[in-house]
C-alpha cells in the first residue's frame, strides 16, 4: 500500500506500546485510526492522546479471543470511518515459565489470544478490506520468538511461530487481490508485554498484579529494547514496499542461522541414514 | 534413549497412519506399546494386529484434547506396564485445503485443541511419570511437511504444526539434561510405513531433535523458506529507520 493518506487503520492492543506507537505513525502519514484495545481506561488516554495530535482517532472496546467482539470492532470502524485499509492483528501477551508450571488456563490464554485473535482478525476483516477494492494491508505481530525456541519460552513461542507461518501463507493468499501482509518480528521493545496478566481475562484467571519473575524478565530484557516508535517507523517502510517479514533486531540473524545450519544438518543425517531404503 | 528393549511407550492417534506404523516398529524393538486412539474399532483393530505380531500391546480411550482423558490413559498404561518411557504425539487433526472464510471457528478452536493442546497435555502428564522412575525417557512429537513449509490454504495445518517445532526446541533445551529426549519428526507423504518406524527409533536411540524422513524437494523448500528471511534482514539493515541505531547484545546467546 503507497499511499496511506485518508485511508483508515484499525489496530488491536492499539492502547499501549507498540500498537499506539503504530497508531501514532499512521496518524501523522493522515490515516484515520481505530484503537483497539481490551483495557478501557488506556483506550480512552490513547484516543485522547492521539487527537491532541490532530489525528482523527476512535477507541472500541474489543477482546480478540472474541471473534464478535472483533466483528464489533469491525463494524465501530466501518461506521466510524466507512472503510478499513489496514489493520494490524498486534494484541499480544507474553508468558515465560520453566517446564510444568505454566497453568492450563495460561496455556489456553496465551493461544486465544496470540494465535486465535490473529485468525479472527484475518478472517473478520480480509473481506472487509477486499470489498472495497482499493487494496490493503494487514500487519501481524509475531516476534523473534518466532524464530527460535529457547526452554522456558514455549507458550509463547508456539503462538510466534504459528502467527510467522499463518502470515507467510496468508501473504500467498491475499497478494492477488491486492492486499499485502506483513508479519512483524521484534526483539524487546519498549512496552508493558512483561506485565501482561494485568489485563487477563476472566474466563482464564482473571487479572494479577505483576509476578517477581515478570518483573525481573522485565527488568533484564528492558535496557536491550528499541523504542516502539522506531519500530513503527519501520513497519511503515515495509507497509510501503510491500515487505512480508519485518525484522527489526537484526542482531538475531545470528540465532535464525544457527537455527537454520541445525536443520540443515539434521537433514543431512538422511544421507548416512541406515533406516532409509533409498 | 540407547536401548528400548523391555520399556514402554505411549502413542496418541497410535490406531491408525504414522502412529500406528510407530506402534509397530516399537514392538518390533521389543517395547510394549500402549496405544491411545479416540476411534475405538480402528483402536481395537491396531491392538489385535500388534498382538498378533507377538508385541505386548494394549489399547485406551482417548480424548487427547482433554487433559483429563490423557491423566486417565496415563494412569491406565501405569498399571499395564509399571512404567512408560517414550510418549509419541501423532494425534493430528488431517490437512485441509482451506482460504481464509472456509475454516469456521470451530474449526479452528478443534484444529488447535489437537494439534497444539493435546501435545501439551501429553508432555506435562508424563514427564513427571517419566522422571519418576529415572530411567530416562524421550518424547517423539510427530509434524509433517506443514512443520516446516508453509502453504497457502494450509494455515491453520502449518500455524498448529510451527507451534508444535517451537514447543520441541523449547523442551528439547529444558528435558535433555533431565534426561528426556524431545523430537519432533516430520513425515512426509509417500513415506513407507515401515521406513518411518524405523527412521523413528534410529533418532530415539540417536538423541535426533528433528528428525526427517524424506530428503529431495522438501529439504530444499525447507531450505528455501530461510532465504525471505535473510533478505528481510538484509533490508533491515540497510534501513533508513534502523541504520543509526546502537548496535546491541544478543538478550539469548
Amino acid at each position: 500500500m503507497k499511499d496511506l493518506t485518508g485511508k483508515s487503520a484499525f489496530i488491536t492492543g492499539g492502547a499501549s506500546g507498540l500498537g499506539l506507537a503504530m497508531a501514532e505513525a499512521f496518524g501523522r502519514e493522515g490515516m484515520n485510526v481505530m484503537i483497539a484495545d481490551i483495557q478501557q481506561d488506556a483506550l480512552d488516554r490513547a484516543v485522547a492522546a492521539l487527537r491532541s495530535k490532530q489525528v482523527r482517532a476512535e477507541g472500541v472496546l474489543v477482546d480478540v479471543t472474541s471473534r464478535d467482539s472483533v466483528r464489533n470492532g469491525a463494524l465501530a470502524t466501518l461506521g466510524a470511518f466507512g472503510k478499513v485499509h489496514l489493520v494490524c492483528n498486534n494484541a499480544g501477551i507474553s508468558i515465560a515459565a520453566l517446564f510444568g508450571q505454566v497453568p492450563e488456563r495460561d496455556w489456553n490464554w496465551v493461544m486465544d489470544v496470540n494465535l486465535k485473535g490473529v485468525v479472527n482478525g484475518m478472517e473478520v476483516f480480509a473481506p472487509l478490506i477486499e470489498s472495497h477494492g482499493e487494496g490493503g494491508h494487514f500487519v501481524n505481530s509475531a516476534s523473534v520468538a518466532a524464530l527460535y525456541c529457547p526452554g522456558g519460552g514455549e507458550p509463547y513461542g508456539a503462538t510466534k511461530f504459528a502467527v510467522l507461518a499463518m502470515s507467510e501463507g496468508w501473504s500467498a493468499q491475499l497478494s492477488p487481490k491486492n492486499i499485502g501482509v506483513s508479519v512483524l518480528c521484534p526483539g524487546v521493545v519498549v512496552t508493558n508485554i512483561f506485565d501482561s496478566h494485568r489485563n487477563r481475562q476472566a474466563a482464564y484467571g482473571g487479572a494479577v498484579a505483576m509476578s517477581d519473575s515478570d518483573r525481573q524478565l522485565a527488568n533484564n530484557m528492558m535496557p536491550l529494547a528499541v523504542e516502539p516508535s522506531v519500530v513503527a517507523a519501520r513497519v511503515l517502510e515495509a507497509i510501503r514496499d510491500d515487505e512480508l517479514h519485518i525484522l527489526t533486531h537484526v542482531e538475531f540473524s545470528e540465532v535464525a542461522e544457527r537455527r537454520a545450519a541445525r536443520i540443515s544438518e539434521a537433514f543431512g543425517r538422511l544421507d548416512h541414514s541406515p533406516a532409509l531404503d533409498a | 534413549m540407547k536401548d528400548l528393549r523391555g520399556k514402554t511407550a505411549f502413542i496418541a492417534g497410535g490406531a491408525d497412519g504414522a502412529g500406528f506404523a510407530i506402534a509397530r516398529a516399537f514392538g518390533g524393538e521389543g517395547m510394549n506399546v500402549m496405544v491411545a486412539d479416540i476411534d475405538e474399532p480402528a483402536l481395537h483393530r491396531a491392538v489385535d494386529d500388534l498382538r498378533g505380531k507377538n508385541i505386548n500391546a494394549r489399547g485406551v480411550h482417548t480424548d487427547v484434547a482433554r487433559r483429563g482423558s490423557m491423566r486417565k490413559a496415563a494412569l491406565e498404561t501405569i498399571s499395564a506396564f509399571g512404567k512408560v518411557h517414550v510418549v509419541c504425539n501423532s494425534a493430528n487433526v488431517p490437512p485441509r485445503n482451506a482460504l481464509l472464510g472456509c475454516l469456521s471457528e470451530g474449526d479452528w478452536d478443534r484444529i488447535v485443541d489437537i494439534n497444539i493442546h493435546a501435545v501439551v497435555h501429553a508432555a506435562e502428564v508424563f514427564v513427571p511419570l517419566i522422571e519418576s522412575h529415572g530411567e530416562g525417557g524421550h518424547i517423539v512429537n510427530i509434524g509433517s511437511a506443514a512443520s516446516f513449509i508453509v502453504q497457502p490454504g494450509g494455515e491453520a495445518d502449518c500455524g498448529t504444526h510451527f507451534a508444535v517445532v517451537a514447543l520441541t526446541e523449547g523442551w528439547n533445551e529444558q528435558l535433555g539434561p533431565r534426561n528426556i529426549g524431545v523430537s519432533i519428526v516430520c513425515p512426509v507423504v509417500g513415506i513407507a510405513p515401515e521406513s518411518l518406524g524405523r527412521r523413528v527409533v534410529d533418532g530415539i536411540k540417536n538423541d535426533e531433535l528433528y528428525i526427517f524422513t524424506q530428503s529431495g524437494e522438501f529439504r530444499e523448500m525447507a531450505e528455501g523458506r530461510f532465504e525471505p528471511i535473510r533478505e528481510a534482514f538484509r533490508k533491515s539493515q540497510l534501513s533508513p529507520t534502523l541504520r543509526d541505531l546502537p548496535p546491541r547484545i544478543l538478550p539469548f546467546a
